[in-house]
């Protein structure tokens, strides 16, 4: 497996940052990455002044609870908040060892190259008009133009196009190549989408809830398919999920998310020893452990929550103000 | 050989079924139309006509026997491409249609075409840069749609570039009377003019056109646009766009992949929208004094001439079938999903 | 049309925070308060009362009132009677005839006016008819074309002539079927019913296909509802709303229809003040320069559409709320 580059606990070295080595520069560097929804009832802020910072090779995974934005603060870093009533700011945001520069007037998304991402639902998330074959290929084309390889032959892009499906273990592939998403299995499609996103050679891998739509163990097929592919060529990993086992497992650092914010940035395999944000304490004794199957009930967030406080039941709100009570009814 | 008739089922069906709906389309008209009070003997003879020669003229019209038979023998012409003599003239109904027919669908082709591209355009710059001035009046444009009638449009167009600017010719024609006239070749006035290596008659044409192709244009082109813009729209934030550019398909790929998802609606409003510029060609034919279908109906209408009012229903009724049938065959082409038996959630 | 009291817009008591893991639970709501907590998604929202909204929402309906007034007593207000001749032909505007006069020497502003009662009466009478008949069409169809035997059947086949109707240019078909019944209010109003009827079916008889298969319509069929009341409690309202939504866009087409029939000949008889006949007479006044008798009856069709389509968006903008 190749070096990865962790970065510690402390944080973001700014030292490092600046260095010009650029194996020790992480891949990604977010200083104050605030974003905020303009909504007719007012403004929400979905990511608030969030930083930090991502290593070569090194896998994070994103967990927080429903609404605490992380799936717009992955979809900030991507770009592709370019609608009218979305504000982003940020005091920095690095990418490869270069400030990222976005023209604001497209309303059309560009691509910063390097940087793939993957979607909750592949049946969604894939083209549906074009089959499997044609959205690999064109990826595969374009990547190795900007190799500046010149044109790939033709031959050259199918033989990459069926060299990736096979890795990422479909072995059917000329009836993949020529299916459409709709004609091709809940499974197979998922492991289409990540052939299709890492068939670029990214250098970050951006994967929004990768696996909920797929039941159990072909979501830990496909995070495992995902992982060992993105540990062979070291592409840096920021994995949303709500699972905080699996994100546990699979990951080298482990953020979570509140109230758009990220309030603990821990190693994954500490997690459980040194959070401290009451939030997290509160996540991690939710989880099913064989602990806690001696217990009579398992303790659910509202519950944990209540201990922590003192407070039996949620308090009754009085004064809130109207759409927040609304959304959570 | 059997694989492939299979495979290929979802466009030979619709074609294939065309025919029969004509058919149907055709006895549907012959009953409404039968089903008219007043007496056409009594409209051709201004009601003098005596008992014998009343039987004369219902056999002439074919008229007489019962009313299965006369449907049987209609629908059999009608399969024939014979849509019976006018009341009046006496002329062959099909021929005068043949005569008129392909000026009209010529300038509604052009207007619906030109549209088309113009909308895409358009609205395809109003969505990707929503902050160019121009951006704001195709907007403002859209957001009129259907608002704006072709006959206000054209003679708006009439009043400001020929009474008042001199700018475009009279509405008199296709063509300048100083032109000599072009001989037929298929139809397509315009189209023949090329053909027979008439530019001089082009030129004049190209003149003569430019206002009522964007009287059709004007009037018809912003429910297209507001259809498209809310397609893109909705398809620049879908998540397929998005992983498009994600995983790094080129941009050109990227924006095909847009427009091909956020077009079947609008194709479908083409299809409608060319039925509109049917009727608004007839009328901007009344305008700009064009020979075509309009003056014949006109004339018709005036005058009641049932065979040739029905001949009209029956054709423009295929003209538009076919149009749905071209329409429905683009939409599964670009949207396979939408073929029938393709698998979908 | 009922102002929004405004106890109705205060939110109601917050139900306790539900008791699973992942619910969102608001930023105030949460027992966690107290902890070091970041700053909680923030909502601020400019308070709204009842007696400032109103106005607001009023205010594009005060065109509609204008406009249901003008086509009620606009025919009393006309300073000429609009169908005799009342002055030298083709007069520009002045204070005599403000809007001039055309080429047989009516007055274009009585006529202008008149024709308010003709074109908006015909249109509303129309579209009435034509959702009326389009939500009975889409009903009959939706609710049985999947149904076995001679019922199915009948309702296929209606769909299937509903689309031939379409399959012909609103139009063209206009035309011809006030050739063949001669030309009056009433042959206008049933010809664009008829042209307009598929449209709203069609809205409809989607809106049915997908509340027929919802559960609480299977729950009421389980009831013992009878099918005939279950369509009118519960598949009717609930597969109105698209069609509604296009009233004003079927306004607008039978206005412009009205009018195109009117422009082509086929409208009502010649002195009877009507837009399209207007504007048809005006055309060849302003193929000679003389622009009043077109611009100002097109001015009021295009200004009434306008007003239409404003006050239709401005009510559903106020439903959804
Ligand atoms: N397009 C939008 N317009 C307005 N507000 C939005 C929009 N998208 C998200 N939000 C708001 O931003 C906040 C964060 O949403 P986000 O989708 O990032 O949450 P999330 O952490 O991904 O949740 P989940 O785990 O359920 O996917 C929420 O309060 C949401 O209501
Ligand atoms: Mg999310």
């Amino acid at each position: 497996m190749t070096a990865r580059n962790v970065i510690d606990e402390a944080g973001p070295r700014t030292t490092a940052v600046s260095d010009p080595v650029e194996g020790d520069a992480p891949i990604l560097a977010v200083e104050d990455l605030t974003v905020r929804y303009g909504t007719r009832s007012g403004e929400v802020t979905a990511v608030d002044a969030v930083s930090f910072a991502l290593g070569h090779g090194e896998r994070v995974a994103l967990v927080g609870e429903s609404g605490s934005g992380k799936s717009t603060l992955g979809l900030a870093l991507a770009g592709f908040l370019t609608q009218d009533n979305v504000h982003v700011e940020c005091s920095r945001l690095d990418f490869a060892g270069a400030a990222l520069d976005r023209d604001t007037r497209s309303r059309l998304p560009r691509r910063t190259p390097g940087l793939s991402m993957i979607f909750q639902d592949a049946m969604t998330t894939l083209d549906p008009v074009w089959p499997i074959g044609s959205q690999l290929r064109a990826v595969i084309r374009a990547a190795g133009r900007a190799d500046g390889g010149g044109r790939p032959s033709r031959a050259d892009v199918r033989e990459r196009a069926r060299y990736w499906l096979d890795r990422v273990g479909l072995r059917d592939t000329e009836r993949v190549l020529r299916a459409r998403p709709y004609e091709l299995s809940g499974g197979m499609r998922q492991r289409a989408m990540i052939a299709i996103a890492l068939c670029g050679g990214p250098k970050l891998l951006i994967a929004d809830e990768p696996t909920s739509a797929l039941d159990a163990s072909l979501a830990r097929e496909a995070m495992e398919t995902m992982l060992t592919l993105t540990g062979q060529s070291s592409t840096s990993v920021l994995v949303i999920s709500h699972d905080i086992l699996l994100a546990q497992e699979y990951t080298d650092r482990t953020f979570v998310m509140y109230g758009g914010r990220i309030v603990e940035q821990r190693t994954s395999a500490r997690l459980v020893d040194t959070a401290t944000h009451p939030y997290t304490v509160a996540l991690l004794r939710c989880v099913p452990t064989l602990a806690s199957a001696e217990l009579d009930e398992l303790p659910t967030l509202a519950s944990v929550n209540a201990e922590i406080t003192g407070v039996d039941e949620p308090t009754e709100v009085t004064g809130t103000p109207e759409p927040a009570a609304k959304e959570s009814a | 050989m059997r694989q492939t008739l299979r495979r290929q089922r979802w466009w030979l069906a619709r074609i294939i079924a065309l025919p029969f709906q004509l058919i149907v389309f055709a006895a549907v008209s012959f009953l409404l139309v039968h089903n008219i009070p007043g007496d056409p003997v009594a409209v051709l003879t201004g009601g003098q006509a005596d008992a014998a020669n009343r039987a004369a003229i219902e056999k002439q019209l074919g008229l007489d026997g019962s009313l299965p038979t006369q449907l049987m023998r209609y629908l059999g012409h009608t399969l024939t491409f014979d849509l019976g003599h006018s009341y009046i003239t006496g002329r062959s109904v099909a021929s005068e249609f043949g005569d008129r027919l392909p000026a009209t669908i010529e300038l509604t082709l052009m207007g619906v075409f030109l549209s088309a591209v113009l909308a895409l355009g358009l609205s395809y710059l109003a969505v990707t840069r929503p902050r160019n001035p121009v951006s704001y009046l195709v907007r403002g444009y859209a957001r009129i749609a259907g608002g704006l009638p072709d006959f206000a449009v054209g003679v708006a167009a009439v009043f400001v570039f020929y009474a008042t600017l001199h700018w475009a010719p009279a509405p008199l024609g296709r063509l300048s009377s100083d032109v000599d006239d072009v001989p037929k070749v298929t139809g397509l006035p315009f189209l023949d003019t090329i053909l027979t290596g008439r530019f001089d008659a082009s030129w004049s044409m190209a003149g003569h056109l430019a206002l009522p192709v964007a009287t059709l244009v004007i009037s018809q082109a912003g429910v297209l646009v507001k259809m498209l813009i809310g397609g893109l729209e909705e398809a620049v934030d879908a998540a397929p766009t998005r992983f498009r550019i994600a995983s790094g398909a080129s941009p050109a790929m990227v924006r095909l992949s847009l427009v091909r998802r956020a077009l079947p609606p609008a194709v479908t409003t083409c299809g409608t929208l060319f039925g509109y510029a049917l009727g608004g060609a007839v009328i901007v034919e009344a305008i700009f004094g064009f020979a075509g279908i309009g003056s014949y109906l006109s004339d018709s209408v005036s005058s009641g001439d049932i065979p040739a009012m029905q001949g009209f229903l029956v054709i423009v009724a295929a003209v538009s079938l076919l149009v749905f049938l071209l329409v429905d065959l683009a939409n599964m082409s670009l949207d396979p999903r939408r073929r029938p038996g393709a698998r979908t959630d | 049309m009922t102002s929004t009291t405004p106890t109705s817009t205060t939110p109601a008591p917050t139900t306790p925070a539900p008791t699973t893991p992942a619910s969102p639970t608001t930023a105030a709501a949460d027992p966690l308060v107290g902890a070091p907590l970041a700053a909680p998604s923030a909502v601020a929202r400019p308070e709204r009362r009842g007696w400032t909204r109103w106005p607001r929402l009023a205010l594009p309906l005060v065109p509609l009132a204008a406009l249901v007034a003008l086509a009620v007593i606009g025919p009393w207000l006309t300073p000429h009677n609009p169908e005799r001749v009342s002055g030298p032909t083709s007069a520009p505007p002045s204070g005599e005839h403000l809007f001039g006069t055309d080429t047989s020497g009516l007055d274009v502003f009585s006529q202008t006016l008149a024709a308010f009662r003709t074109n908006v009466w015909i249109a509303t009478v129309a579209v009435l008819l034509a959702t009326a008949g389009g939500a009975l069409l889409g009903l009959l169809t939706g609710m049985n074309e999947s149904a076995r035997g001679p019922r199915g059947l009948a309702a296929r086949l209606l769909g299937r002539i509903a689309d031939f109707v379409q399959a012909v240019p609103g139009m063209l078909l206009g035309l011809i079927t006030v050739a063949f019944y001669g030309a009056s209010q009433t042959t206008l109003v049933l010809t664009l019913g008829v042209v307009l009827a598929p449209l709203q079916a069609r809205l409809v008889r989607t809106e049915v296909l997908r509340v027929r298969s919802d559960a609480y319509v299977d729950a009421a069929r389980m009831a013992g509802l009878s099918e005939l009341r279950l369509t009118l409690r519960h598949v009717l309202p609930n597969s109105c709303r698209p069609a509604m939504e296009n009233l004003s866009v079927l306004f607008a087409v039978s206005i412009i229809l009205t009018a195109s029939l009117g422009f082509l000949g086929a409208g009502l008889p010649t002195p009877k003040p009507e837009w399209g006949a207007m504007i048809s007479r005006g055309a060849t006044d302003a193929a000679v320069g003389n622009w009043w008798p077109a611009t100002f009856p097109t001015l009021a069709l295009i200004i009434t559409v306008a007003i239409i389509a404003a006050a239709s968006s401005a009510l559903l903008r106020r439903r959804t709320r």
